[in-house]
């Protein structure tokens, strides 16, 4: 079956808005969508195939930065945007194409209450393993944007460990595809040595899920080449 | 024999479940619009303004006076949103049709 997609020109325009709103450059966009920026605007990533996925997840550092207070729920409200909120009371903009999740990095196990982002008037989810993903984020340039990403090396190992945690075979699957993908192209490129460097200063638990979805995979080479001594 | 579960099944069951809970979020956001256009009648160079909608089967209008900028733009950006929400919907009744289609389930027994 095709997955499907977000159609590329709405997720360009929602984070157009943000952009000229001056919230773009205090968020980082995670998820799937990571992938088309990767391919568009890293060296070596070219190779990357198209991106499936009707989720654009953006990740706020914390504690949030941003210097103006922005509505995004009134930004991208005439392009058909509504708010559903879980019984959770995390928040989401939904869409018939797609949807718009909101996170920020876990402060300590059991913290994962609503966060308010008072900058973006949003609550968001606070999620593991996601100073991994966010620390050092680069900026890519794609179509006008200027897009912070996490490093593909980062981007990699995360997918790796949440392959592991997910209840869905499916999404699981899909983080695994993603994660071999990105970090195949990296280990013909001279940023491989960063990645093994991370892998290596990772805590234990995170390695042992690392290792343990390359081992369910065919990709022994990457295991290798990542877990050697 | 015991069928094992098929994660294709799996995957169209959940977004089946996605668009149900979508259509019924934007079927509410559609609804808390407030209703009809505005009618500007000009009477001694002086704008007055009316509140068109149908009333079963028949357009009603109600008289809305003299409304501030600020007002009219509320009517008018709340009748492009119901535009938009009314495509949404749509789109959304058609993966819906579409998945359940997909999800129809051959009788067993059958040739």
């Amino acid at each position: 079956m095709k997955e499907k997609s977000a159609p590329p020109e709405l997720v360009f325009e929602v984070l157009g808005r943000m952009q000229d709103a001056g919230v773009l450059e205090h968020v980082v966009l995670v998820g799937s969508w990571v992938m088309h920026f990767y391919r568009a605007g890293v060296a070596g990533f070219g190779s990357l195939g198209p991106v499936r996925s009707t989720d654009m997840d953006l990740m706020i550092p914390t504690p949030p930065r941003f210097v103006k207070t922005v509505s995004l729920v009134e930004l991208v409200k005439d392009l058909g945007f509504i708010v559903q909120r879980s019984r959770s009371g995390f928040m989401k903009l939904i869409h018939s194409e797609m949807d718009m999740d909101f996170l920020v990095p876990e402060r300590g196990r059991g913290s994962d209450e609503p966060y308010r982002v008072e900058g973006l008037g949003i609550t968001a989810q606070p999620i593991r393993y996601a100073d991994l993903l966010i620390e050092n984020a680069i900026r890519v340039k794609d179509g006008g944007l200027a897009v912070r990403v996490p490093e593909p090396a980062r981007f990699g190992l995360h997918k790796l460990i949440i392959s592991q945690r997910r209840r869905g075979m499916d999404k699981a699957a899909k983080d695994l595809r993603q994660a071999i993908e990105v970090l195949s192209v990296l280990s013909k490129q001279p940023a491989w040595g960063r990645a093994k460097d991370l892998c290596g200063a990772m805590p234990k638990g995170w390695r042992a899920l690392a290792r343990k979805a390359l081992e369910g995979s065919d990709s022994p080479d990457l295991l290798r080449s990542l877990f050697a001594r | 024999m015991r069928i094992r579960a098929n994660p294709v099944r799996g995957v169209l069951r959940e977004e089946l479940a996605n668009a149900i809970r979508k259509l019924a979020s934007f079927e509410r956001a559609s609804r808390a619009q407030p209703r009809g256009s505005l009618v500007e009648k000009r009477i001694r160079g002086r704008s007055f303004f009316y509140l068109a909608y149908r009333e079963g089967g028949k357009v009603r209008f109600e008289y809305k006076g003299k409304l501030k900028p600020e007002e009219v733009a509320r009517f008018q950006e709340a009748k492009k949103l119901r535009a938009r929400y009314r495509g949404i919907l749509a789109d959304l009744r058609h993966q819906i049709a579409y998945l359940k289609k997909a999800l129809h389930e051959r009788k067993v027994g059958a040739a």
